[in-house]
């Protein structure tokens, strides 16, 4: 019984699951650690090191720089790419889609409705100050979940959730909230209008340690709860009716992904505003080494995601010193091509 | 990650203390943010000393030399502290506020300049400009010299005859032409210079389709020269279809400056506001050629 | 013993179950045979306790459906599905896995796959086990889903008796497929397990199943041995087209032939 005479390795192994693991995990590693060492001060990888050891003998700038400036960053920048891919995995998992990326339950709509009202209608002056500083990732995040919780109680009659009328449902509140954007930013001035086009093509520039903090919660509270959900995603891959025979509660486990993914995607359009393809590419990626199972697709989606996200905003934050380029920039540049090429190759594989 | 989390408090408390140090007179590094108040450096002869600009900064010329960081709105902080800048002069229209805090979190000097586009707003600049770099004598010469230039140039203006319709367009490009409404720099601008904003109707720049256009019946066109070109010179503008009708394309009278220097409320704004009241006043050039012109002996 | 008391499901204003009363015995293998809209695939889902009826109730060994866990159900019932179709390249063997889920928390990774082994084998879809799902023909996915819903019920004999439900298992099989298919669900019935199989095929149904359910627009027509129950008349009168019934010497089941031509 334990030794089993698999035909051409028809068990993807434990020992392969956890090989990919280590090498993601590996690859994080060294990500988060040019991510600490790479920017426009010049910094010696020795005192980044020492820096972060608390062996400062660092001059206080530099010591600031790393602590106060790249480490938020990093540690938001891998959040938000882990919390992205996690959520773009979970979305095709349960629309059984492969273009579905998080974006589809209006999260990204939602959030830049919100952001751009603050931006253009401004901050009551009362909230000026820290809570100014705040207001645009809190309506951002406000808007993001909003938005989704609207559209998953249009597509939810009697306590079941109707997977394609959340899909359309999700296509016209998009469309909706991308109007009153619209009307915002006609309603908007110049440099307002410049705010809005930056913000929307997103930055971890802003991440300090009260958005890493305030926001990582969502983003790490997805992400694991995503890993226990597993089982469900694995089992809808086979469509919402069999995964019922297989006794799981698919309609609370149907909210309760929407749900989260709204929140780890709305902390993500708060903290940096939209980052488009890495939700969409990264578990497409991660499906061509390791395969479609949930139980490794998510972990790996969470590492990579993480991992990708940093080299973009490495990339982003040093071609043109000392400026920078949006991080969403970027992510499209690099991740549409990829995900044309990934059509084209579907296409010849599996012709529709 | 807890030890670098007490450490970062620390820091955050002892920020506030790093900043206040004072801005060296001789061999400081500037980095100027804001066209205007990059204008208004150069102008006090320290040009020399700025080390990056943003992408605002276009005049004088050789500042489109220097290293850039970025457009005003979308800084970032550590590529600002790269250039270990011993001071940073920021229009209060910089931004994003994060990447400021940030600034200031790690003991940046930063001086924040009121950025208004008012013949006031001017004044005010250079006093601040003046301020940071220590060199409030020439300032203070300078924003009166300003001043009194723009006065002389209203002088000159009210004698005018009529107030022509003014019609200032951002672009030509695709879709309906960008027109400036109500409380816009140009807007403020077509007023110093003796006009009348043939819109209106709204506030801020916003797409005008062409009966609005005609309806605005302009006698003056105003255009930035990039759009002008890239539209293809003056008579094609003219032979625009949005155009045909109106007074300004019959009588083919077009202003083309460049945005900058209409738009920026810098030092140059005297200047501005006399050759566009030239422009809409072709009888009164001879006054204020007289009356407005710079002294020889100024600064200006 | 599943058993449908009097069960009556009402969907768009009419009921498409009315007033249904059926068995699945252990130890027997059940047909179901109808025209099309008869509402077999409505009895499937009240069977499988997937819909709750209107009226009547459903229940397992006694208990009603409604208070079985979903993870004890699940170990004790699975449902072949008309089809399945899977968008992402899962390999035959991930999928027959996912027949484990219900079994996970209690079942080492090594039970489950010689669990999972056992059905790839008895399906006759061994040879397919590295490959991917999407790939397969129709009737290949039919006998994968087939293996996976016996994975699903594998279970060392630990926790009573197990129920199969089918839906149409047979409509992209090839005729060895087909009775082996049957043949393994007839056997699995002969341990013990309490089979149902709608069917489209008449002589399947009279050929494997020990009791036969004649259903027309929601009622049951006529239910006993085949004998009894397929006679010219009641088929004829279930499908609303002549059928004939014969016999042969080499075969103690009914042999039955739809008549020619147009119903009058």
């Amino acid at each position: 019984m334990t030794s089993l005479p698999m035909p051409n390795s028809a068990w993807k192994g434990r020992s392969r699951h956890a090989g990919i693991l280590t090498l993601l995990s590996l690859l994080s590693v060294v990500a988060v650690i040019a991510s600490l060492g790479v920017g426009a001060s010049a910094i010696s990888p020795g005192t980044v090191l020492r820096t972060l050891l608390h062996t400062a003998d660092a001059s206080p700038r530099d010591a600031a720089i790393v602590l106060h400036l790249r480490l938020p960053r990093t540690l938001l920048g891998f959040g938000l790419g882990a919390a992205l891919a996690v959520s773009g995995a979970v979305m095709q998992g349960l629309f059984r889609n492969p273009l579905a990326d998080p974006g589809l339950i209006g999260v990204s709509a939602g959030g830049a409705m919100a952001a751009v009202a603050v931006i253009v209608l401004g901050v009551p002056a009362l909230l000026a100050g820290t809570v100014g500083l705040l207001a645009l990732p809190l309506a951002a995040f406000a808007g993001s979940l909003c938005t989704t919780l609207a559209i998953q109680r249009i597509a939810s009659d009697d306590g079941r959730t109707d997977v394609s009328t959340l899909l359309l449902a999700g296509i016209a509140i998009n469309a909706i909230a991308g109007a009153v954007t619209g009307f915002l930013i006609f309603g908007s001035d110049d440099r307002q209008l410049r705010d809005i086009t930056f913000w929307s093509m997103g930055s971890l520039g802003g991440a300090t340690w009260t958005t890493v903090l305030g926001l990582a919660p969502f983003a790490l509270g997805a992400v694991f709860a995503a890993g226990r959900w597993a089982g469900v995603l694995d089992a809808l891959l086979l469509g919402e009716r069999e995964a019922g025979l297989l006794g799981f509660d698919v309609e609370p486990a149907k909210r309760r992904i929407v749900i989260a993914t709204a929140a780890a995607v709305g902390a993500g359009v708060a903290a940096a505003g939209v980052i488009g393809f890495v939700g969409l590419v990264v578990p497409h990626l991660v499906r061509l080494m390791a395969g479609a199972g949930h139980r490794l697709l998510l972990p790996a989606s969470a590492l990579l995601g993480g991992t990708l996200m940093l080299c973009a905003d490495m990339l982003a934050r040093t071609v043109v010193i000392p400026a920078e380029l949006p991080i969403g920039l970027v992510t499209a540049l690099l991740g549409g091509p990829f995900f044309l090429w990934l059509l084209i190759r579907q296409r010849r594989s599996f012709p529709p | 990650m807890m030890k670098p989390v007490i450490l970062l408090a620390a820091l955050l408390l002892l920020a506030p203390q790093v900043s206040a140090q004072t801005f060296p007179q001789t061999t400081g590094r500037i980095v100027s943010v804001g066209g205007a108040v990059t204008e208004i450096v150069a102008k006090l002869g320290l040009g020399d000393r700025l080390v990056a600009v943003d992408s605002t900064s276009l005049h004088p010329p050789e500042m489109r030399a220097l290293p850039q960081v970025g457009y005003m709105r979308a800084l970032s902080a550590e590529g600002v502290a790269a250039l270990h800048p011993d001071l940073v002069l920021l229009s209060d229209n910089a931004g994003p506020p994060a990447a400021i805090e940030q600034m200031r979190g790690l003991g940046i000097p930063l001086k924040l300049i009121p950025d208004r586009p008012t013949p006031d707003g001017v004044a005010d600049k250079i006093r601040a400009v003046g301020a940071a770099l220590g060199r409030q004598g020439e300032a203070e010469t300078m924003s009166r010299e300003t001043t009194d230039r723009l006065a002389a140039v209203s002088r000159v203006v009210e004698k005018a005859a009529g107030r022509p319709r003014v019609l200032f367009l951002m672009g030509l490009g695709g879709g309906a032409p960008v027109a400036a409404g109500r409380n816009t720099a140009a807007d403020a601008m077509i007023r110093l210079a003796g006009g009348i904003n043939a819109i209106d109707g709204y506030d801020g720049y916003k797409p005008a389709s062409g009966e609005a256009i005609l309806d605005a019946a302009p006698d003056v066109l105003l255009l930035p020269t990039e759009a002008v070109d890239a539209a293809g010179g003056r008579d094609a503008v003219l032979a625009l279809p949005q155009f045909a009708g109106t007074p300004a394309a019959s009588s083919g009278r077009l202003v083309v400056m460049d945005t900058l220097y209409l738009l920026g409320f810098g030092p140059r704004l005297p200047d501005a506001v006399a050759d566009l009241a030239r422009s809409l006043h072709p009888e009164l050039a001879q006054d204020l050629a007289n009356d407005a012109a710079p002294r020889p002996g100024g600064l200006l | 013993m599943i058993e449908a008391e009097g069960v009556s499901l009402r969907r768009g204003g009419r009921f498409v179950v009315d007033g249904v009363s059926v068995a699945v015995r252990p130890g027997t293998l059940t047909a179901v045979l109808g025209p099309n809209g008869a509402g077999k695939s409505s009895l499937v889902r009240l069977l499988s306790g997937e819909a709750s009826p209107d009226f009547g109730k459903v229940a397992l060994d006694g208990r009603d459906l409604k208070r079985w866990n979903r993870h004890d159900l699940a170990r004790r019932r699975a449902v072949l599905s008309q089809s399945v179709s899977l968008t992402f390249p899962l390999s035959v063997a991930e999928v027959v896995m996912l027949g484990r889920a219900p079994h996970r928390a209690r079942s080492t990774r090594v039970e489950d796959m010689a669990a999972a082994e056992a059905s790839l084998k008895a399906a006759d879809v061994w040879h397919l086990a590295g490959r991917a799902y999407p790939t397969l023909s129709g009737g290949e996915r039919q006998r994968v889903q087939f293996a996976r819903v016996l994975a699903q019920l594998e279970d060392g004999g630990q926790s009573g008796t197990r129920y199969l439900i089918l839906d149409e298992p047979t409509s992209s099989l090839d005729i060895r497929h087909q009775a082996r298919l049957l043949g393994l669900a007839g056997g699995l019935a002969r341990k013990g397990w309490g089979v149902l199989a709608v069917l489209h095929d008449a002589n399947l149904a009279a050929i494997h199943a020990d009791t036969v359910v004649l259903l027309r627009d929601g009622r049951v027509l006529a239910s006993g041995d085949p004998w009894s129950v397929m006679t010219p008349d009641s088929l004829t009168a279930t499908f609303d087209h002549p059928v004939l019934v014969s016999h042969r010497d080499d075969l103690d089941r009914p042999l039955i032939t739809p008549a020619a031509g147009t119903a009058g």
